[in-house]
């Protein structure tokens, strides 16, 4: 079972929250195909949010492919998201770099701000591709 | 179950002999089963609007319809509450409570004069929840927020269609304040009670509620769900310069940028960056320009005949 | 905990009835308590009297007339006590009944809790109605059991004020306009402390104005005499008023000869009697039932304003 953190100052909506949550739960694995996701009043008694939210943010799910609402039983995960498998080559790879920048003398931190304001600039232009 | 819960066409009230207005031509609707955030600043209306959906006053102009019926000429019933009475609840913002009588002896009243619909678990629940109350403890020797769980124990327990709440929150610290919306949102979960909250927490209510109604002097300046309320109005910010045609709610330079909310989501001009208001910088820029012109969503609109 | 709400109800007031009465529990049991004190205290004082019923000249033993001035002290505090009754109910229904409600806001909480608000205010009125009936009935009745012996008394004849209250059903309509008025006054006036003064002293003022109208409200019946000079010859002393009788037949008032040379004045004005309107025993009960009638004529028109005004403030 999961557990929803809603950060009500966060500026994200409520139930985005909601759909991520779920979303990086299953990409950890903390929820695989068959579990069912709390229902709209479970969540509502932990966090105190609106129920109108969770329905919503469960029909996105839906919506994705990534849940099923079944009547009177509650809505379970239909699908992983898939992540990356262990042994995919770009695995190799990155391994190989990381080899390369330690080398070069690169701290942890500066191979983490490295790899970040790459990966930004790439989803500004990738953003713009796919818009 | 109807459809509305609470429909103002014209409403106003007036009270003294300057004629002096706490409501003015009020028109909106709200519709059943939505958690409604009732917001404005002091003396905007907010409690005179809840008293009179809770059938304790008179309007002096225009109509009220709640539920199915008009609060203030409802008729309770002795023995059974099923008249409307018996389907709205509402707690005062001083959380009226016999002084000299116990929690229990107090409980035992709601269960008295609820006869029906008095559900006597779900009281005896909330006030035992987190560090029971003693049931012997005589009201007058409560905390602000132990009457608040007293008073909310009373209304939910009657289970109402309409909770009508006039700053519940406003006594509790953090953690209560939590519990208990907890337990009025489960409410809303399992049986669709529509609720009208009227608060100052804003930042809190974005969360909870699904509607709102921003009432300010009297008058209706916003009405309708939240999200397409908040999906109507843009941000900008940028280099001062004229503002596009949009209307503008409001408009604040500083230096030499001007930030200003406007009406519309269609996409603006090059040169500004925009943003979607949150529910709280929506309200509170509505309250800076009072000549904004008020906008009520489709839902909440009162056809008038 | 379960004990706290169960309903172990079985042929109890319901609801709002419930809520009135066990809200002013605390007034009902005194005011019972005072009905059986006074009970005991005229009926042992009646019992008394009864076992000894006579007075032995020879052996000093006055105890019937002994008795009887007892009697006649207890009465006289009886009537005055009654007088101010209706001014502490209609304090009591104005202040703790209905003000307080109205000024502490606790109405809300009963308004909303299913409660018709004008089957609150009824209940508020009608309670008190009720608990005043009995009371003014039962102290009625035991005044007329300690007045019977003590009745010759100067200060407990019929048409002292006081006495007459409490003698008959005067004393329950006041009580039942109290009532009335107290309500009044308590949901206009809002605030508990000023409600009770002006309600007590509204009923005061009522009171006070009817018993300057008391006795002219049933014909008196007339008496006459030769002698200008007399006494007041006419039975129980009710006197309404009196004047100077002309030898024909016409009625002068007293003051036209009030002078040092009344005997001149007389033959002057041809006096030559003494007339009086009075009201004899017979005239008791319609005195009674005429000015009763008028005080519940008057405390029905006050019920009906303050629901009339409840309404159309409220529900």
């Amino acid at each position: 079972m999961v557990e929803f953190r809603i950060d009500r100052r966060s500026g994200v909506a409520t139930y985005l929250q909601i759909v991520q949550q779920t979303k990086q739960a299953l990409r950890l694995g903390l929820l695989e195909p068959g579990d069912r996701l709390p229902t709209a009043r479970e969540v509502v008694e932990a966090t105190a949010i609106n129920p109108n939210t969770v329905l919503k943010a469960y029909r996105e799910l839906e919506r994705e492919g990534l849940v099923e609402a079944r009547r009177g039983l509650g809505t379970f995960v239909t699908r992983t998201l898939g992540g990356p498998a262990a042994d995919t080559p770009l695995r190799a790879e990155l391994a190989d770099w990381l080899d390369r920048a330690r080398k070069a003398g690169l701290e942890q931190d500066d191979i983490t701000a490295l790899f970040t304001s790459v990966l930004e600039e790439r989803a500004d232009n990738h953003k713009g591709e796919g818009a | 179950m109807t459809a509305t819960a609470i429909e103002a066409n014209g409403l106003g009230l007036g009270y003294g002999r300057r004629g002096h207005r706490a409501l003015d031509g009020c028109s909106f609707r709200v519709p059943a089963g939505r958690v409604c955030a009732l917001a404005g600043p002091n003396g905007a209306g907010k409690s005179s609007l809840l008293a009179l959906a809770a059938g304790l006053l008179r309007p002096t102009g225009g109509t009220l319809r709640v539920l199915d019926g008009i609060p203030s000429d409802a008729r309770g019933s002795t023995s059974r509450a099923e008249g409307l009475r018996g389907r709205i609840a509402y707690v005062a913002q001083d959380k009226p409570l016999y002084p000299q009588l116990t929690i229990g002896e107090t409980l035992r009243l709601g269960h008295e004069l609820n006869r029906g619909r008095w559900d006597a678990a779900l009281a005896e629940r909330i006030v035992e929840e987190g560090g029971g109350l003693d049931p012997a403890a005589r009201i007058r020797s409560l905390s602000g927020g132990q009457r608040t769980r007293v008073a909310l124990a009373l209304a939910l327990a009657k289970r109402p269609e309409l909770m009508l709440l006039d700053e519940p929150m406003a006594d509790l610290d953090p953690l209560a304040r939590h519990r208990l919306t907890a337990a009025l949102m489960t409410e809303a979960a399992d049986h669709g009670t529509t609720i009208v909250i009227s608060s100052h927490i804003l930042s809190e209510l974005e969360a909870t509620c699904d509607y709102v109604l921003l009432l300010d002097g009297g008058r209706v300046r916003l009405a309708g769900e939240t999200e397409d309320l908040i999906s109507a109005h843009t941000l900008l910010t940028g280099p001062v310069a004229d503002l596009p045609d949009h209307t503008v709610v409001e408009s604040r330079t500083t230096g030499r940028q001007l930030t200003a909310l406007v009406r519309g989501s269609s996409a603006v001009g090059g040169g500004w960056q925009t943003a979607q208001p949150s529910l709280e910088e929506l309200l509170m820029a509505h309250l800076r320009s009072p000549d904004a012109p008020p906008m009520l969503t489709p839902s909440a609109e009162v056809a008038t005949a | 905990m379960s004990t706290l709400t169960t309903s172990r109800l079985r042929l109890r007031p319901r609801g709002v009835t419930w809520l009135v009465a066990h809200q002013h529990r605390r007034i009902l049991t005194t005011a019972a308590v005072l009905l059986v004190a006074t009970a005991v205290v005229t009926s042992g004082l009646r019992i008394a009297y009864e076992a000894t019923p006579y007075d032995d000249t020879a052996t000093g033993l006055f105890t019937n007339s002994a008795y009887r001035g007892g009697i006649a002290a207890v009465a006289d505090f009886f009537a005055h006590a009654a007088l101010l009754l209706p001014l502490l109910v209609a304090a009591v229904v104005a202040g703790p009944m209905v003000a307080r409600e109205l000024e502490s806001g606790t109405y809300k909480l009963v308004w909303t809790q299913s409660v018709d608000p004008a089957r609150w205010f009824a209940a508020k009125v009608a309670l008190p109605a009720v608990a005043v009936g009995v009371v003014t009935i039962g102290l009625i009745g035991l005044f007329r059991v300690l007045w019977g012996p003590a009745a010759g008394d100067y200060r407990l004849s019929w048409h002292e004020r006081q006495v007459f209250l409490v003698l008959g059903p005067t004393l329950l309509a006041y009580g039942l306009l109290a009532v009335t008025v107290g309500a009044l006054t308590g949901l206009l006036v809002r605030r508990t402390v000023v409600a009770m003064s002006a309600a007590g002293l509204a009923t005061g003022t009522a009171m006070a104005a009817m018993f300057a109208l008391s006795e002219y409200l049933w014909a008196p019946a007339s008496a006459t005499s030769g002698d200008p000079d007399s006494v007041q010859i006419v039975p129980g002393e009710f006197v309404v008023d009196t004047g100077l009788l002309t030898a024909s037949g016409e009625r002068l008032p007293d003051s036209v000869c009030f002078v040092q040379q009344y005997a001149a004045c007389y033959t002057e004005h041809g006096v030559v009697g003494r007339w009086w309107d009075y009201h004899p025993d017979s005239h008791l009960w319609p005195l009674q039932l005429v000015e009763s009638g008028i005080v519940l004529a008057l405390a029905a028109a006050v019920a009906y304003a303050a629901f009339r005004i409840f309404r159309s403030r409220h529900a």
